[in-house]
């Protein structure tokens, strides 16, 4: 049986290098058209290329989203900018429209064709007519069971992909326009203002609000094996580094552990705390057990807290005083427990003592976001490792 | 340009005489976004009481544990040789095919019917018309209309259905408050001074926009395009006022319809941005 995919989010090529280290088997992205997040950082055909060169080389794989829903005038150009992105050397398009998703599998037999979770797949029947139509692969609606999921992951010859962590819609995806209507930001074409998480006027007393709390399926991952999806879904595509590589690393460990049949109760209680740390808002298994209800609602504000755990990203290592060389990402001083864990899933337990600022000159607190920074450290470590707090000294 | 009519109140066959080429039925159980819903018996009592035009809406999101009863119905409304189903699941577009079933279908993706390629697709695919989406321009409604041969609707009033979710938001948010609890409510974006109206149900939470929008302004150019069907709801209009209405339509009269309906004309000439600088 086919070990199931963890697939990240990548917003830019730094994110893309960092999710695969850390151990997604594939990635998504967005290009410079057709993509559902206009306003993210998308790649260029030049980074794109060099994206799938760099994952190629790790033997793993890139989709492209192009999954907006098109009027008349985005179709300018679309044949064109597929064949380009082909030539990149993506793996799969992620495509929400019926048109492209055609298009796309009878001219191009060597990618595949996702079909995206804007159209809300929830039952058997339509999944099979978009394999029918050639789609390898669907991306399930958020709002299935457990049981749902299951059937439609019985399907002979289409993959199953299902989200197991971050942001929730509240809306079905491809049926939600408030964005259009309060901002005239077309969420089908990549401008989700997210009103969803505005607060509106119900009565001179109270806010109504109708903003989810987030998902997290940590776990559910051994279910979800269990059951048959084919690959496991990371929101995010504008998340931060830190964010990233917990989160991805965190996904990593839990099904490798599964597989090799070594996940116990503590460490999945770890992981999830792991997991719990990094994140911005609560989160909950949604519609995994039981249809949504209040407990997967937020009732009291944005609720949302930036995390202040990661210290530095690692960018070097200085031979000459044995001291890795870091970015600085939030406030840290002498006396401070820390973590330094690597790509790798290592975790070193670090106490710092000294902090060397970039003259070589001994400080005791580090205060200035993105100041290279140099602690002692016996060993070298690979790129993108980065520094978390643990315990203030 | 034919006139269908989506009634709220219990009258839908009175309204016929005034000039309406026909109805459309959300039908119960199987449909979200509408303020009625009907029954199989409704439609069989319709078709015995008149010839006029007859659709069915199935626009809810399609669960497997519904696959079953939804043959049957579709297998029911064959029967009952509707003129067409309007449909967002492709589960209706499959179990048609598979079943060889002699169904008109109408591609109805809400906010998702945006462009000439795609509706042209579900042609060759055997769907023979085309509910546009609200949220496109006139020249976009013109355009389509120019590159398809899909027969095209278009609503020419009522409101705008805004947002649909699998949640049941309002019992959710009256509990969290504990009170009790109101299956439609009126709510106010505070910046932008948008309302909606919010309604909760059994397959879920619809949103509405709460300005009726109104194409009187462009019915002529609708109708000269060969726009094939225009759709005119009664919302929360009296019996008079609606019947009124589909007279103004009948027999074109932009102030009267205007007098009743305002003048939000949507996105018709304004066209949403998605990327922002």
């Amino acid at each position: 049986m086919k070990k199931i995919e963890l697939l990240a989010p990548a917003g830019d090529l730094e994110r893309l290098k960092v999710v695969l280290l850390y151990g997604a088997d594939a990635v998504y992205v967005g290009g410079e058209k057709l993509s559902l997040r206009a306003n993210a950082t998308n790649f260029s055909l030049d980074e794109l290329k060099e994206g799938c060169t760099f994952a190629h080389n790790l033997n793993k794989r890139v989709y492209l989203t192009t999954n907006i829903v098109f009027h008349d005038k985005d179709r300018k150009g679309m044949e064109e900018y597929i064949k380009e992105v082909i030539d990149c050397g993506i793996d799969a398009f992620i495509v929400s429209d019926l048109y492209l998703a055609k298009y796309i599998i009878d001219n191009y037999k060597e990618v595949e064709v996702h079909i995206s979770t804007q159209d809300s797949i929830t039952n058997i029947s339509s999944a099979m007519f978009y394999r029918d139509l050639g789609a390898s692969r669907v991306v399930l609606a958020r709002e299935l069971s457990k049981g749902e999921i299951k059937e439609i992951s019985s399907i002979p010859n289409l993959e199953t992909e299902v989200f197991i962590h971050g942001a929730m819609c509240t809306c079905f995806s491809g049926r939600c326009a408030l964005s259009n209507y309060v901002t005239n930001r077309d969420a089908n074409r990549g401008g989700c203002a997210q009103v969803c998480r505005f607060a509106f006027d119900y009565d001179s007393n109270d806010k109504f609000t109708l903003a989810t709390k987030d998902l997290n399926m940590a776990i559910f991952i051994k279910d979800l094996i269990d059951i048959g999806v084919s690959s496991l879904k990371v929101e995010g595509r504008m998340r931060s580094l830190y964010y990233l590589a917990t989160v991805i690393g965190s996904y990593r460990f839990l099904i490798d552990s599964i597989y090799d049949g070594t996940l116990t109760d503590e460490k999945l209680l770890e992981y999830q705390r792991r997991l719990d740390s990094v994140a911005n808002r609560d989160t909950t298994s949604q519609y995994f057990n039981h249809l949504a209800d209040e407990t997967d609602q937020y009732y009291t504000g944005r609720q949302e807290v930036s995390n202040q755990e990661y210290l530095g990203l690692i960018i070097g290592y200085d031979e000459k005083m044995k001291s890795i060389v870091l970015k600085e990402r939030n406030y840290f001083k002498v006396g401070d427990e820390v973590e330094i864990f690597t790509p790798n899933g290592e975790i070193y337990p670090y106490k710092i003592e000294t902090i060397y600022n970039e003259d070589n000159e001994k400080i005791k607190v580090a205060r200035h976001p993105e100041e290279i920074l140099k602690l002692p450290f016996d060993t070298r470590l690979i790129p993108y490792s980065m520094i978390r707090l643990i315990k203030k000294g | 340009m034919k006139i269908l009519g989506v009634i709220r109140d219990n009258n839908y066959l009175e309204y016929l005489k005034y000039g309406l080429d026909g109805i459309i039925f959300p039908l119960e159980n199987f449909s979200v976004d509408y303020f009625k819903y009907y029954s199989i018996s409704d439609i069989e009592n319709y078709k015995k009481n008149t010839d006029k035009l007859v659709f069915v809406v199935i626009n809810k999101m399609i669960f497997n544990s519904d696959l079953d009863n939804l043959l049957e119905i579709l297998k029911k409304l064959e029967t009952l040789k509707v003129d067409g189903v309007f449909f967002y699941d492709l589960a209706i577009l499959n179990l048609v095919k598979e079943n060889k079933l002699s169904l008109n279908l109408i591609f109805n993706q809400t906010h998702m019917v945006t462009n000439s390629d795609t509706i042209n697709l579900y042609y060759d695919l055997g769907v023979k018309g085309s509910y546009l989406s609200n949220e496109i321009t006139k020249d976009e409604i013109l355009n389509i209309r120019h590159n398809t041969k899909s027969d095209l609707f278009v609503l020419l009033l009522g409101n705008p259905v805004i947002a649909m979710s699998r949640r049941n938001l309002l019992t959710s948010y009256f509990a969290n408050k504990n009170k009790s609890k109101s299956a439609i409510i009126t709510i106010k974006e505070p910046k932008s001074g948008q309302e909606f109206l919010v309604k909760e149900d059994n397959n879920g939470t619809t949103f509405f926009y709460n300005k009726r929008l109104n194409l009187s302004n462009i019915y002529k150019e609708l109708v000269d395009c060969g726009l094939n069907y225009g759709i005119v709801e009664q919302g929360n209009y009296s019996y008079n006022e609606y019947k009124d209405l589909i007279a103004a339509f009948v027999n074109f009269n932009k102030d009267k319809i205007d007098e009743l309906a305002g003048h939000n004309r949507g996105f018709l000439y304004r066209e949403t941005i998605y990327k922002v600088k």
